[in-house]
């Protein structure tokens, strides 16, 4: 499957600034297999840049055999989005990324900035971001829905573990086409291995769209000395240029 | 002037939230006259939400 319309914006924004706090090699370059940096509070800090520089995973979330157990209507729709190039994906339509989607964009990293009581995730691809509360707090007790739901976070030893609900039935869960439903819950569970290294598993529980829960695991990348840069999409500007059958 | 596209969305989002670390007066309502809160380092600690006042 091919994307023609990925643009790429590597202007004159804050690119290659050297960061305090980012641990070097001997030769000044990061030192991306450092020990994982620590909050005052001694958990670890996930603070930082990060991408997953393989597109892969925005083409396909289960790539690597994962079986998906799609309800019969999910199977179908799913193999009409594959069939049609995935050329109605939301974001075709500058329609924001859903979870864990927004993430896997390759050409635009994400952002994580970690406070005691709330962590942002905020994404480049079209300036959007996610609030995960820490504070104690739950669900409310009813959610408009949301293209990015509602996060409540806590951790379990050195893993940081995300909840998500409330969510709108408009995002796909990739690029290719994975769908799922308002009734989706998304936990995701973030370990950062070492400095320069987080691995994401994220277990999709949608039991409209899919028979049982199922989970995936994402690999990401720190991008060190960097900064985001500002992305806005051109509303419905590519549209007419989107080829699918 | 009017704005006839301002959407103003207040359904059931988180609001109302009674967020820790907010000053209150004996009725339990936001102190928005107590003093500016401040970060471990002394600096006046500007997070949380804002809006333009009214008058």
């Amino acid at each position: 499957m091919t994307y023609t319309l990925l643009t790429f914006a590597l202007f004159l924004q804050w690119v290659n600034v050297p960061l305090p706090n980012i641990p070097r090699t001997s030769d000044g370059k990061p030192n991306l297999t450092a020990p994982v940096p620590k909050t005052t509070d001694g958990k670890p800090d996930l603070t930082g840049i990060w991408r997953n520089p393989d597109g892969g995973y925005l083409e396909n979330i289960a790539r690597g055999g994962v079986q998906v157990p799609f309800q019969p209507w999910a199977e179908t729709l799913y193999k009409q989005r594959q069939e049609t190039f995935s050329k109605d994906r939301p974001s075709g339509r500058c329609l924001p990324h859903g979870v864990p989607d927004a993430m896997l964009v390759p050409a635009t990293p994400f952002k994580f900035i970690q406070t005691p009581i709330v962590t942002l995730i905020l994404f480049e691809n079209q300036g959007r971001y996610r609030q995960v509360f820490t504070d104690g707090r739950g669900f409310p007790k009813e959610m408009q829905p949301t293209w990015l739901g509602y996060s409540i976070g806590r951790w379990e030893g050195d893993t940081f573990v995300v909840e998500t609900k409330g969510f709108n039935d408009q995002t796909w869960l990739d690029d290719g086409g994975h769908p799922h439903t308002d009734a989706y819950h998304a936990i995701e569970r973030f370990h950062r291995r070492d400095f320069g290294h987080m691995d994401l598993e994220i277990t999709i529980d949608d039991p409209k769209t899919y028979t049982r829960p199922w989970k995936v695991t994402i690999p990401f990348e720190f991008f060190p000395d960097m900064e985001l840069m500002e992305s806005v999409c051109e509303n419905e500007r590519d549209t007419p240029h989107l080829v699918g059958k | 002037m009017l704005y006839p596209t301002v959407a103003v969305i207040l359904l059931t989002q988180w609001v109302n939230v009674s967020i820790p670390n907010t000053p209150r007066t004996p009725d339990g309502k936001p102190n928005l006259d107590a003093p500016a809160p401040r970060s471990s380092d002394g600096k006046p600690d500007l997070s949380g939400i804002w809006r333009v006042a009214g008058k």
